[in-house]
């Protein structure tokens, strides 16, 4: 109480933001804010747990067995991540204007509980413009970060420092966004409705244009995955009909440095690991074991998606071929050298007992493209881009 | 009435809050620290507190400024639609910013980054601006048709 008095007893400084009236729109109101923290509440969850999804399948605990079926499950998860981040882009930003004016309220603390609050408005605000400002980098491949940060983990890192400031934003405001929700808000007490404004916008108005905004930009992405939509993707960082064979690629031969190795001649893969019977497979051995043709759409961490007709060899019928046991868990790795960036991906008993689990050798009917992945490359239904793994080198069986 | 969130504001709910939501905190930080050499902790802080600060000393000021600038008009009748399509403008801008410049085009990689996002983001801000036309062009006529006396006072 003490502390209280002697907070509230300073005389605010009357320069800059802290002068009166300074922030004299009327939309800077509970109203407005409890209908913005409610959707963005909702946004950033459904982000958080999308999200969590993808970290795990990528980083799978040891208790957490990845089901291959519906073979679109993943496609669907990562669409709803990415998108309902881009969404929440203005949802964030009218939020933050919205409040802005709290930012330079007097006294700037009220008590150690406000104190705490305030505190943990730093976590809240810092991490969701980190994640908005890393995720939309990210899918446009630009790299504002130096080397030293790297998407995947800082994202993630940054996931649980927002969400845990949401948590106690949450607790602090519930009450408030409550009263002010409630048809019940009368004039006078803070939470009523506002006075009709004559001219300039309503809270309608820009409540109205908030969500206009983030369904425009919903939907001129939103292509890149759903290919009806492709069409209106104007701002798509990719279109689900370009690339070759007509299928977007994201990281090219080139780029991994294996396009030597790729198209010699003399290309084998090797089955190894713990099966009686090691082998070396050329490609023609390869193309004359029976093949199976599948659909799998090919679903990237950055959003896209692209359906496709695969086909080539059962992984299993590999497994078997060298006598491997049906049970089975193996890992897949690439051409390129060790330690680069997914260029090795793990299958578990459950993804190798899938037909459709293949090592394929088509796309769409051609022999796949060099970037993507020729000769061999893994596909499987309902698993992240980065792990199907391109220009196989071995399957380790284990 | 606001007695509400004066007392009850910082209850129980609140501090349960702060334990479980200040442990996520730690998790995250924990994270980061454990992934030092992919995450660079004090870079990694350096972003997070540097958007707050770019987002709190720069972008809402400015805002706030353009909104006070707007201000000057505050009678106009058409104030409204134009604020809230110079604010989905903005918005729609920021957000198309690296696509525009292409800042992630890789040459090698045709597949990425394949359309041309200038031309999309002007026919989106047209849109914008279409459909806050039509908004005004319907206000405009109520006036004329409700209160005439309004708009000689205007004009």
């Amino acid at each position: 109480m003490k502390m209280d008095q002697k907070l509230r007893s300073l005389a605010p400084p009357r320069v800059g933001p802290f002068r009166e009236g300074v922030f004299d729109s009327p939309l800077h109101e509970e109203r407005t804010a409890a209908w913005l923290g409610v959707a963005l509440g909702i946004a950033f969850s459904v982000c958080f747990l999308t999200g969590l999804i993808s970290h795990g399948i990528q980083h799978p605990p040891g208790w957490l067995q990845w089901f291959p079926r519906p073979s679109w499950l993943y496609r669907l998860s990562q669409g709803i991540h990415v998108t309902t981040g881009i969404a929440s882009v203005p949802l964030l930003l009218g939020k933050l204007w919205t409040v802005y004016p709290r930012l330079w309220a007097w006294p700037p603390l009220e008590s150690v509980a406000n104190a705490v609050e305030r505190l943990s408005l730093l976590p809240l605000v810092g991490g969701s413009l980190f994640l908005l400002f890393s995720g939309v980098a990210s899918i446009s491949r630009w790299l504002p970060f130096s080397a030293s940060i790297s998407f995947p983990p800082a994202h993630y890192a940054a996931a649980w420092i927002t969400i845990g400031g949401l948590v106690v934003h949450v607790g602090a405001k519930i009450g408030a966004t409550r009263t002010a929700l409630s048809r019940g808000a009368r004039p006078g007490d803070g939470t009523a409705p506002m006075p009709p404004i004559a001219r300039g916008l309503s809270r309608r108005g820009f409540l109205g244009s908030i969500a206009g905004a983030a369904v425009t930009l919903a939907a001129v992405t939103v292509g890149q995955t759903l290919r009806p939509l492709a069409w209106a993707g104007a701002l798509a960082p990719r279109d689900p009909r370009v690339g070759p064979q007509g299928v977007p690629v994201n990281k090219t031969a080139a780029a991994a440095r294996v396009s030597t190795l790729a198209t010699d001649p003399a290309y084998e893969l090797v089955v190894e690991g713990s099966v009686p019977s090691p082998l070396r497979l050329s490609l023609a051995d390869l193309r004359a074991m029976p093949q199976r043709e599948a659909r799998l759409p090919i679903a990237c961490v950055d959003g896209w998606s692209a359906m496709a007709t695969w086909r080539g060899v059962p992984v299993r019928d590999v497994i078997a071929a060298a006598g491997g046991s049906v049970d089975a868990e193996a890992s897949v790795a690439s051409l390129q050298r060790a330690g680069a960036p997914y260029a090795s991906s793990d299958l578990d008993a459950g993804q190798i007992a899938d037909q459709d689990t293949l090592l394929a050798l088509e796309l769409n009917g051609e022999p796949l493209a060099l970037d993507h992945g020729y000769p061999v490359r893994l596909i499987g239904p309902n698993r992240p881009g980065v792990q199907q793994t391109k220009w196989l080198a071995k399957v380790v069986v284990r | 009435m606001s007695a509400s969130h004066g007392t009850s504001r910082y209850g129980p709910v609140f501090w349960a809050a702060v334990a479980v939501g200040w442990m996520a905190i730690a998790f995250g930080a924990v994270s980061a620290l454990t992934h030092w050499g992919a995450v660079d902790p004090p870079q990694f802080l350096v972003w997070i507190v540097g958007l707050a600060l770019l987002h709190d000393l720069v972008m809402a000021p400015v805002v706030s400024l353009a909104g006070r600038t707007l201000k000057g008009a505050r009678r106009r009748w058409w104030l409204g639609a134009v604020e809230a399509a110079l604010a989905v403008s903005a918005v729609i801008t920021l957000f198309a910013v690296p696509f525009v410049m292409g800042w992630g085009r890789q040459a090698d990689n045709p597949s990425l980054l394949p359309r041309n996002y200038g031309f999309g983001l002007i026919l989106i801000l047209g849109s914008v601006w279409a459909v806050a036309g039509i908004r005004l062009l319907g206000r405009r006529r109520r006036r004329e048709v409700v209160v005439p006396s309004a708009s000689a006072e205007t004009s």
